[in-house]
């Protein structure tokens, strides 16, 4: 079959490799989704996790199954409205072959690991240049023709592809080698770039080349004019003036200065208008027609049909990703699986749907031969509606229900196993949609083999015509090929990029490494990363760590009581790329560092499910040496940099986690229960042992849970009935239950337990009273009362004189005389469950290993000093120091970690100006009595001959400078 | 159905009252009326245009 303009054999093999596409990449999304509810599948194998795959399913469909098709039909589209053949048609086939290069390589280089860190913009250089090529020379292919066109008007179609060809060839080069190689373009900066550039992604690519297609086959397949010009004008360039600037909207809350944000989320808005203008007019067009096409058969009837469901999904996702950005819907949704609700409706849902349309109108005219099965093609549509129905609504409501948990306070973990149900569900969903395509598949080839020949030329045809109307006239200036080339294509985006991108980028306060101190509220400069951190940095960019954990802590929903304070700016200047991600399907890391030891690291990369029953993180074996002995195993560099890496999150705004107010050791109310509430709390607190706890200290609670391997200091071991920290008077003692409470919500710093404060008070409680059941000792023996803890006495330099000498005649010899951990008695002490015992060092910062377990804070050192620690040869001094004098000692103590604390800060770069108001606030942060105003002057007054032995010259075995 | 230039003069379709324009790209076969927008959208335009302008000064910063 001959055809003038179209060269129908070029745009036949691209729709075949379409097809291969359209299957293939949806395919993947299936396979990904498997692993949400049932993390095992395919599991330890470095290519198949979900950090790998994840992108492959992404760029596949957007840059496969949808562009794909888009490229093709360019073949088909332009010439037709040009009335001339396209520009060097042959190159179309070596274009066709790189593209499919490009795809093949590219996802190849996404599994073995290849990856850029930026969400969209993954792949490396070599294949953004094949990529860049390919459009670049498709773009000119297209801009010559429209040039030489004979058409006098330049139709609605055009526009949308030309300017989706040019944004895209602006847009590759600001991700592909901007974002990724300024080395100035770092944190924040980096963040707000690649949040205009993702968007320019879906929204200069692919929504006007999805536009593009339907405004092509539209009226040709229901066979209606278009219903107004007008609209098309409307659309177009609201779209084209709007759409540039709202990519910063996936940082809300973040860093990023808050106008261009606020600009984001009026642009979002914005949308509303082209969305709605353009589904007015396919509405429009659709008008007398809709019994014919919705009872018809055929190519043509079932290109329509497609488009206007893919219309109508149009409305929907982009109505919610409006809506989406407004800021209260973006605290409940932003993360979760809404936003996958609305990825899916926009890509999958319009666009993906839109292109199947287009590839039904123009299969049977490039192939010659009628569409083989209209009963296929019903399949087709009808499993795609019922699959991504369910996928659809499933993940918007998702979305509510996993936000709502975590605006009231669920722990992170229960919300990811409420969702897995969901995820079942997602799952068929897409087993529907995939087998859809496949049907299409197979009913595209059996058309190209077995259809039947249609009879005559088929015509493209507009529809009926009956009255006569007037003629129009060629189009306005506003439509013609260089003011879409020029105003579209160029100032509006760069407009945007100036106002958005670089302007926040000229604020020196997004690019230098100066934070506020979160003890002293004083300026510090953040340190970079080691070289063995960057190379941890690496390899979480490569394990695709970052499209499941984001990494800024945004001031809403209670996420600074959640996982530590607010994201500051500074913080990320040495970031390049960015890693603050758009999904959490794991808990953000930015507050990470020092939150476990890294023992518990080393056995959560070995088998997240072992430690945390409920994770759905994959294993990651490839980060262990090969097993050489029977003890358990060792990370190898890759992973010992990682580990280094994620230890360093979040420490650069100074000591924290000391003040953090959400593990402070307080109890609720009622803690000591009566019998009956302790029984009741049992069984519930079976569950949440087995949930949380089990993992460590293991079935029996004997401490030798599947974990128990990795620990160092092992878990404790229940059975016994020993507990280092009580609050009751007596050599190994049992404690109260706030004593347990306390120790469960705290944590035990530098070990591998944890912080619990993300469980409620009540299931603390209950797993309290289970952890009593495992030792006869609960039953056996009565639980002393706690002892009286004087009020604190002022802090003075007598205070801390005294305090001295008691530490160094009762405590140096285990602690050392710089209270480090370093005394002579340190290689003989073991404690009663048979480990060696390392005496506290009281000068590290909270989280560090071998620091203190449970803070600094006054009245902790005092009941710790007073009671001993159970289980080690610690004694118990309230027998033989008087109450004042253990003051004096914890004072003592305190002021150790006061003096590091201040050089740390020092090497962060404090002015010595500040050095006595940081003094005071970081005593304050520690002492009741400080806070209260009891801190004689003399003990912040700068005077070196005054600081407790030589601590203040520098930071000893800071954890920072260990770090 | 008559042609000069690539523009028609065509018939209307049956679902419009009003005689109007149409443009005809021959090639392509499409036909594209000349339209109107209705009024009711000018008015969400209006009414989006009016909030953005409260929402930019309201919320141009945190305070």
């Amino acid at each position: 079959m001959q055809d003038e303009l179209v060269n129908r054999p070029l745009v036949k093999a691209w729709i075949w490799w379409s097809l291969v596409w359209l299957t293939v990449f949806p395919i993947v999304g299936v396979v990904v989704s498997i692993k949400f509810h049932n993390p095992e599948f395919l599991d330890g194998l470095p290519w198949l996790t979900f950090g790998r795959l994840r992108p492959v399913h992404v760029n596949g469909v957007i840059f496969g199954s949808f562009s794909t098709v888009f490229l093709g039909l360019l073949y088909y589209i332009v010439p037709r409205l040009c009335g001339v053949r396209m520009y060097k048609e042959a190159w179309g086939w070596w274009l066709l072959h790189a593209w499919n290069a490009f795809l093949i390589l590219g996802s190849l280089s996404l599994l073995m690991g290849y990856n850029m860190g930026l969400e969209a913009g993954e792949f490396e250089w070599p294949l953004n240049i094949l990529r860049f090529a390919v459009l670049g020379a498709i773009t000119l292919q297209v801009l010559v023709t429209v040039f030489r066109r004979v058409e006098t008007r330049f139709y609605v179609a055009m526009w949308y592809a030309t300017a989706a060809l040019i944004w895209t060839i602006m847009n590759l080069i600001l991700g592909n080698v901007l974002l990724p190689y300024t080395e100035d373009l770092t944190g924040v900066n980096s963040a707000a770039m690649h949040g205009l550039y993702i968007h320019y992604i879906v929204g200069l690519w692919i929504t006007p080349a999805g536009l593009a297609l339907i405004y092509y086959f539209l009226p040709l397949s229901a066979k209606n004019a278009l219903y107004s010009h007008k609209l098309s004008l409307l659309g177009f360039w609201s779209l084209a003036f709007f759409y540039p600037f709202v990519g910063t909207h996936h940082y809300l809350y973040s860093p990023i200065p808050h106008w261009t944000q606020t600009i984001s989320i009026v642009t979002s808005m914005l949308l509303i208008i082209p969305v709605w203008t353009v589904i007015v007019n396919f509405f429009g067009t659709m008008l007398g027609r809709w019994g014919a096409v919705a009872g018809g058969g055929g190519g043509d009837n079932y290109a329509a049909k497609f488009l206007m469901l893919g219309a109508v999904y149009y409305l929907l996702g982009c109505f919610q990703g409006s809506v989406e950005a407004l800021r209260r819907l973006q605290e409940l949704t932003h993360f979760n699986d809404f936003v996958i609700a609305h990825s899916h409706l926009t890509v999958f849902g319009t666009f993906v749907v839109w292109a199947v349309g287009a590839a039904y109108y123009v299969w049977p005219r490039v192939t010659g031969r009628r569409l083989w099965s209209d009963r296929l093609a019903s399949w087709h549509l009808w499993l795609t509606i019922a699959g991504f129905t369910v996928m659809a609504a499933g993940l918007t409501a998702q979305g509510f229900v996993q936000g709502s948990m975590l605006e009231f306070g669920a722990n992170f973990v229960d919300t990811v196993k409420e969702m897995k149900p969901w995820w079942v569900a997602r799952t068929l969903g897409g087993v529907a949609m995939d087998a859809a395509l496949l049907l299409m598949f197979i009913n595209f080839y059996k058309t190209a083999q077995a259809g039947s020949p249609v009879e005559r030329e088929i015509f493209e045809a507009a529809g009926p015509v009956e009255t006569p109307v007037q003629v129009v006239a060629k189009g306005s200036w506003i439509e013609s090929p260089s003011t879409v080339f020029l105003a579209a294509g160029f100032a509006f985006f760069f407009l945007a990029v100036g106002i958005q991108g670089i302007t926040p980028w000229l604020m020196a306060e997004t690019r230098t490494p100066i934070v506020e101190d979160v003890v002293t509220k004083l300026p510090i400069r953040v340190a970079d990363y080691t070289p063995q951190e960057l190379q941890g940095r690496q390899v979480y960019i490569r394990e695709g760590c970052w499209y499941c954990h984001s990494q800024y802590v945004r001031p809403v929903t209670g996420e600074s009581f959640r996982w530590g304070p607010v994201s500051q700016a500074g913080e990320y200047a040495y970031d390049r790329p960015h890693l603050f991600s758009t999904r959490r399907i794991g808990p953000d890391l930015t507050r990470v560092g020092l939150k476990y030891g890294d023992d518990w690291h080393i056995a959560h990369h070995w088998s997240p499910q072992e430690v945390v029953p409920d994770s759905i993180m994959p294993a990651f074996p490839w980060l262990f040496e090969p097993a050489k002995n029977s003890g358990p195993p060792r990370l190898n560099e890759e992973g010992q940099a990682l580990v280094a890496y994620l230890q360093k999150l979040g420490t650069g705004i100074g000591d924290w986690r000391e003040g953090f107010a959400s593990t402070q050791k307080v109890a609720g109310l009622g803690l000591d229960a009566s019998p009956q509430a302790q029984e009741d709390l049992l069984e519930f607190g079976r569950e949440i042992y087995a949930r949380r706890c089990i993992g460590c200290h293991g079935v029996q609670g004997d401490g030798n849970g599947p974990s128990a391997r990795f620990m160092d200091p092992r878990p404790r071991d229940f059975t016994k009935g020993v507990f280092k920290f009580r609050s009751t008077p007596g050599k190994d003692s049992l404690p109260t239950d706030v004593d347990l409470f306390s120790t469960i919500t705290h944590g035990l710093w530098g070990t591998a337990m944890p912080s619990w404060q993300e469980i409620s008070d009540h299931e603390r409680r209950a797993v309290v009273q289970y952890i009593k059941t495992f030792s006869d000792r609960w039953r056996k023996e009565h639980v002393e009362r706690p002892i009286v803890i004087p009020p604190e006495p002022p802090i003075t330099t007598a205070s801390l004189d005294k305090g001295k000498g008691l530490f160094l005649a009762n405590c140096m010899i285990c602690h050392g005389s710089g209270g480090q951990g370093d005394g002579p008695m340190v290689p003989v002490l073991t404690d009663i469950w048979g480990q060696p015992l390392k005496p506290a060092n009281f000068t590290l910062r909270a989280g560090a290993a071998g620091g203190v377990k449970l803070g600094h804070d006054s009245e902790h050192l005092f009941r710790t000093i007073a009671t001993g620690v159970g289980g080690t040869p610690m004694p118990v001094f309230n027998e033989q120091l008087k109450p004042e004098e253990i003051w004096d000692i914890v004072h003592y103590v305190q002021s150790l970690r006061v003096a590091a604390h201040e050089a740390e800060l020092v090497a962060a770069g404090l002015k010595d100006a500040d050095r006595e108001q940081a003094r005071t606030r970081i005593w304050a942060g520690l002492s009741a009595a400080a806070r209260r105003g009891d801190l004689a002057k003399e003990v912040v007054q700068h005077r070196p001959h005054r600081e407790p032995g030589s601590l203040t010259a520098q930071a000893p075995d800071s954890a920072v400078n260990r770090r | 159905m008559s042609e000069h230039d690539g523009e028609q003069v065509l018939h209307k379709p049956s679902n419009d009252h009003e005689t109007e324009q149409v443009y005809h790209y021959r090639h392509a076969g499409i036909r594209e009326r000349d339209g109107v927008v209705p009024l009711w959208l000018m008015l969400v335009v209006l009414g989006l245009l009016i909030w953005s302008i409260y929402y930019l000064l309201r919320y141009w910063s945190p305070t």
